[in-house]
């Protein structure tokens, strides 16, 4: 046994060792007594002693023969056919696969008792001791019951040696799946999102893969021209295997699996494995399905460890953009669609520490949704001018509380206060109200100002806070500051929970008005506040697509609303739009769409621009309503006049035009009008590439659009 | 190296490719070269092992050829993935796989406490217990191997060309970009140090139940 030198240590033997080894004995003794010094040129006997241990190890190993890894292969021998075994209540097909654990072997139940055929792993061996915490594991591993995860089906210990019998699922890894198709980028984000799903089914079960990458996410095509399908193997089977973890499983495993590229730097450095790391490998995988590449690509394991630690990828569209330069391959997308949006998601993903990262697969997917339906991404939150610009590539939920939102994110708070204080005015209780609605003007110019000017007690730059971080200070500060005064921190409550909602934090924004409603509930003098909460809870929960709950408590604001609301004070055509969006999204069409028209006749009576552009969100949304049940006559003029008062509010050239005009081509298409439907996507192109750049989801939505309808326009012929 | 192809599939050969090609295109860590490669390697050394036992000699590594022979088709085009870096990593999944095996096998048979073997050991191997004492001395070897990556990392990736990539001292000189001259010398001085090693029995373990390889880092 030799003490393990250090690499210098060992640099100085080799050296000495190379200017030796050709020596003959004599010259070799007088070479060692000249070159074994130290430094300062004192004998070193421990290193003479090392280069002569080597040297005897050397005459030795010269003579005898090396190690020849063929006949090392005879190792393999002894398996013999599989075909045929019994495991445990299974016999063996034929063997499917090879991973780093052992062999997979194809199965079917000896005794029938199963028809399926299924995957048999094998994992190694088990101590006796531990076996009864395998089986405990198993249980939990069976109780996964997820389309998109490959169920576990037995699992037991065969002869000491412990298996697992899962389903069996046919296709290919995810990756290669979306190469030999050539799908798109909507597609493969579409399978992508399907993962996040499966992911996030398990995550509410706290079970965490720990194994994710391409080999484990298979996709199949059903066959019946049903979409593809995404089946996760091996879901926290990682876990079984982690020596790492108190009382391992595995007696001496191979290690927990750690799959280059796609393992976290919280697994490579022993940190808590929690549902963020399968975010991150996630990331990874939403990296390559955008980019084609790795995000850490490396061709040494510390190089590549080293990248994961600092996590810095490329910019995903930047590796786009590259590739598409050099022509050497087609990547699967233009890099104008991943700058941006894509890019955040990716990085988002996969930050060096967990908790920066989306906390579950559940956000992940959500942010993936938002991009594929042209909203915000929770990514790229700080940026306020992003915000407004994206806005109009949504569809639907109305535009004109969404401005309102913005507006009172951006201008300020208090106006918005002060104008309800001017109404209140005229209402019975004017006194009280006004004296009221004074303290929450000052309390909310006050919160204002104090979000921006109050120096960070930590000393942090202001210019590196977000308007959230800023927004989270000052909710806070709220409860405290204003506990005296409930009435007034709930509707400062409603306020904030509104700008949360603009930014995106649907979650904080239903907490924090649910929070407001629950102090109106308990001080029941200002029920018009309390109405106004409710609503603005129904329009979060409606961005959310929690309907039931929309519901309800849009149903509780009409009835306040009124009870309580004079004609001037009366919300009554924002509350029955909320309420006819929520009964159109679920189903109940005729009545939303009764819902929308009473909401247009109120409009109509108000006038002002403001007014009208409300009035031009719900005549869209009646005509959207009216073409699902087959009215699009109809439908074509309510989209026409909403058309109409969107340029004359907003100018012919506004984002809002080209957003109404692709709406209304639908209808035009409806009535066998393609000629209509596509002058009106063409001009909603060249409006949106204008206004929105042409890297925006919407112009790309249009683009297909276009494309589709041209398509459709030549197969009819002229 | 030989490339007749004789027994030597051309699925197999065009299997290899698209794995080459997918590692250009994907820019793959060595170690996940390694692993897309490890389906093939199983097969071309369980084909090795039954010649084996039908007495057939096998001298020509078929795994490492056919990497050459991939290797040598995608030649001219504008991208070919670094030899050093293909050839390292074939010799990676034969290591795997063989490691893989003797873990299996040695955990199957524990606590018999074998002796230490020495190398040429190797060469009788007619029934179960060389086996086991096969699967001990790859496992004995890794861990050895692991040792030296720590102290000279290019002479172990040059012992792993040469012992489980199969490669001749040439052939792993231009796999890692050295001269023949410097292999040589690298070549020597890396034996001697595992045969020092090796002699020493399961070196390196103070587990009083012996045997036992610490954990493979590299696993995938």
């Amino acid at each position: 046994m030799s003490p393990d030198p250090s690499p210098d240590r060992w640099a100085r033997v080799a050296d000495v060792f190379d200017a030796v080894a050709d020596l003959d004995a004599e010259e070799r003794a007088a070479a060692l007594d000249r070159l074994c010094r130290q430094p300062d040129g004192t004998p070193d006997p421990s290193l003479r002693e090392e280069v002569e241990s080597l040297l005897d190890a050397d005459q030795v190993a010269a003579t005898e023969p090396t190690f020849e890894v063929a006949e090392a292969a005879v190792l393999l021998d002894d398996e013999g056919s599989a075909e045929g075994e019994r495991i445990g209540p299974w016999r063996v097909i034929r063997e499917i696969g090879r991973g780093g654990m052992g062999r997979v072997d194809l199965v079917e139940r000896a005794d029938g008792a199963y028809d399926q055929r299924a995957a048999l792993k094998r994992l190694g061996l088990v101590a006796p001791r531990r076996i009864r915490r395998f089986l405990r594991e198993r249980q939990i591993l069976a109780s996964l019951r997820h389309p998109g995860i490959a169920r576990l089906l037995d699992g037991g210990v065969d002869n000491g040696a412990p298996y697992l019998v899962m389903e069996y699922a046919e296709g290919d890894p995810i990756t290669t799946y979306a190469d030999r198709r050539g799908l798109g980028l909507r597609d493969r984000l579409a399978l992508f999102v399907d993962v996040c799903e499966a992911v996030a089914y398990a995550h509410q079960r706290l079970v965490v893969h720990r194994d994710l990458k391409p080999s484990n996410v298979l996709v199949g095509d059903p066959g019946d021209g049903a979409s593809p399908r995404v089946t996760l193997l091996d879901f926290g089977v990682a876990r079984l295997l982690d020596p790492e973890i108190e009382d391992p499983i595995t007696a001496e495993g191979p290690g927990a699996p750690l799959t280059p590229g796609y393992a976290a730097p919280e697994q490579i450095d022993g940190g808590d494995i929690t549902t963020a790391t399968d975010v991150w490998a996630l990331g990874v995988l939403l990296y390559e399905l955008v980019t084609g590449r790795l995000p850490f690509p490396t061709h040494s394991r510390s190089a590549w460890v080293e990248a994961v630690r600092r996590a810095a990828p490329t910019l995903p569209s930047e590796v786009v953009k590259t590739a598409s330069a050099s022509g050497t391959t087609t990547p699967p997308a233009d890099a104008h669609r991943v700058r941006g949006d894509l890019d955040a998601i990716c990085l988002a993903a996969l930050r060096t520490e967990p908790e920066n990262r989306y906390a579950s697969a559940s956000e992940l997917r959500a942010d993936v949704n938002r991009y594929l339906d042209g909203l915000p991404v929770e990514a790229r939150r700080p940026s306020a001018g992003y915000r407004i610009r994206r806005f109009v590539g949504r569809h639907r939920v109305g535009v004109a509380a969404t401005v309102a939102a913005v507006a009172v994110a951006v201008l300020g708070t208090a106006f918005y206060t002060v104008r309800l204080a001017d109404e209140r005015d005229k209402a019975e209780q004017a006194a009280r109200q006004a004296e009221r609605s004074a303290l929450q003007a000052e309390r909310t110019s006050e919160f204002l100002e104090s979000l921006f000017a109050d120096p960070d007690p930590t000393g942090a730059d202001p210019g590196e806070r977000t308007a959230l971080d800023l927004l989270d200070e000052g909710a806070g500060r709220l409860r405290i500051d204003l506990a005296a005064e409930p009435v007034v921190l709930a509707g400062m409550l409603t306020t904030v929970g509104r700008v949360y909602r603009t930014l995106g934090r649907f979650e904080e924004s239903d907490a924090t008005i649910a929070d407001a409603v629950e102090l109106y509930e308990q001080s029941p003098d200002d029920p018009l506040g309390h109405r106004d909460a409710l609503l603005q809870l129904a329009n979060v929960r409606v961005r959310t697509q929690s309907y039931d709950g929309a519901e309800q408590t849009v149903r509780a604001a009409l009835v306040l609303d009124s009870l309580h609301a004079t004609p001037e004070t009366s919300e009554r055509g924002a509350i029955l739009n909320t309420l006819a969006i929520v009964l159109d999204e679920t189903g109940r069409t005729e009545p939303a769409i009764a819902a929308y028209e009473e909401a247009i006749a109120l409009r109509r009576d108000m006038g002002g621009p403001d007014a009208e552009i409300d009035l031009a969100a719900n005549l869209s949304n009646l005509a959207d309503a009216l073409l699902d049940v087959g009215r699009a006559q109809e439908s074509l003029g309510y989209f026409d006049e909403s058309l109409a008062l969107v340029e004359k509010n907003r100018g012919t050239d506004h984002p809002y035009v080209a957003f109404a005009l692709h709406l209304r081509s639908s209808a035009h298409e409806r009535l066998g009008d393609l000629d209509q439907s596509l002058a009106d996507e063409r001009r909603a192109l060249s409006i949106g590439e204008a206004a929105l750049g042409p890297e925006h989801p919407f112009v790309a939505e249009v683009q297909s659009e276009i494309r589709r309808l041209e398509g459709r326009r030549d197969s009819l012929g002229p | 190296m030989s490339a007749s192809s004789g027994s030597r599939s051309p699925a197999h050969v065009q299997a290899v490719t698209a794995i080459l090609q997918e590692a250009i295109a994907h820019d793959l860590p060595r170690e996940a070269l390694a692993e897309r490669l490890v389906p093939i390697v199983y097969e071309e050394l369980r084909e090795i092992a039954r010649a084996q036992r039908r007495r057939i000699d096998v001298r020509e590594l078929q795994t490492t050829a056919l990497v050459h022979e991939a290797y040598l088709k995608m030649e001219g085009r504008s991208l070919v993935p670094d030899r050093a870096y293909v050839f390292a990593a074939a010799a990676q999944a034969m290591r795997d796989v063989l490691v893989d095996h003797a873990r299996r096998r040695n955990a199957l048979k524990r606590g018999g406490g074998q002796a230490p073997l020495a190398l040429d050991d190797l060469h009788d191997l007619a029934d179960g217990g060389s086996l086991d004492a096969l699967a001990a001395r790859v496992l004995d070897l890794d861990a050895a191997l692991q040792r030296l990556d720590d102290l000279a990392p290019r002479a172990a990736r040059l012992v792993e060309c040469r012992f489980f990539g199969g490669l001749s001292n040439e052939e792993a000189a231009q796999a890692l970009g050295i001269s023949t001259t410097t292999a040589k010398r690298e070549w020597r001085r890396a034996r001697a140090w595992l045969h020092r090693e090796l002699a020493g029995g399961p070196a390196g373990d103070q587990d009083a139940e012996g045997g036992v390889s610490p954990p493979m880092p590299d696993v995938s």
